[in-house]
């Protein structure tokens, strides 16, 4: 799993690439809660080169997003492959988040 | 009916590896998306079994079984973990369990979900057999 991080007026783009299971996520879950603890409370995920997704990865997003929360911040995802969104949505995630089409959409009145 | 079996160990870096493998062999008898999910339903079970299943981080084996036909696909996983029927968790409140945020604790309630879940405890092993009816819709 590849992080690569970005920000645009003051939110933090994480870029994911390759899977999401109970091996890589623990990884994605300690730069999330780093990256939110050293004060980013804005944050979008991108999720284009996700090819797998397992309730450990959907874990570790909702563990970002809470403890984003906790900062009166606001966690959004964009760009899912169709099978990960399908993943995503059989798990039961998808209703606590907000998920857009693409990083242009989840910017606009960010 | 076609058969595989194989053998992996005990490490979560082996998650892929086994999705992989099932990925090839079960090829496109099953439509792409009840495959995935049907591979995510293993990948839970099996995550589940690595984590919990060896609190004195023994290096140990999982056997994997897959049977497919047009009609059924059974995985009978058997290991050699401590004694733990998934089946008697706690059920899982999603609504409840986003609120709170916390991570883990849904794989088995995923895997329910998706498949048929049956656990044996046979000769000091934990045996789970997932399977699903093919001609059903999903």
């Amino acid at each position: 799993m590849e992080i690569k991080e970005s920000e645009i007026k003051n939110i933090w783009i994480l870029t994911l690439n390759g899977v999401m299971d109970a091996h890589t996520s623990p990884n994605i879950k300690a730069k999330l809660e780093a990256g939110i603890a050293s004060g980013k409370t804005k944050i979008i995920v991108e999720m284009k080169d996700v090819t797998y997704l397992s309730s450990a990865g959907a874990g570790a997003l909702l563990a970002g997003l809470t403890a984003c929360r906790k900062k009166t911040g606001e966690l959004r995802l964009c760009s899912f492959q169709p099978a990960v969104k399908d993943a995503f949505e059989v798990m039961g995630f998808s209703k606590a988040f907000k998920v857009f089409a693409d990083l242009e959409v989840a910017l606009e009145g960010f | 009916m076609r058969e595989t079996k194989f053998q992996f160990t005990n490490q979560l870096s082996e998650l892929a590896n086994v999705r992989s493998i099932v990925d090839k062999f079960i090829g496109t008898e099953i439509d792409t998306k009840l495959k995935n999910r049907i591979i995510l339903a293993l990948d839970e079970v099996v995550s589940n079994i690595i984590e919990h299943g060896f609190p004195d981080s023994k290096e140990s084996e999982i056997a994997l079984n897959v049977l497919v036909d047009k009609e059924k696909i059974q995985i009978i996983l058997e290991d050699e973990g401590i004694a733990f029927n998934p089946l008697e968790s706690k059920p899982v409140d999603m609504e409840e369990h986003l609120e709170i945020g916390e991570d883990g604790g849904v794989g088995i309630h995923i895997v329910q979900k998706i498949m048929q879940v049956e656990y044996e405890r046979i000769h000091s092993k934990n045996r789970l057999t997932l399977s699903k009816n093919l001609t059903e819709e999903i």
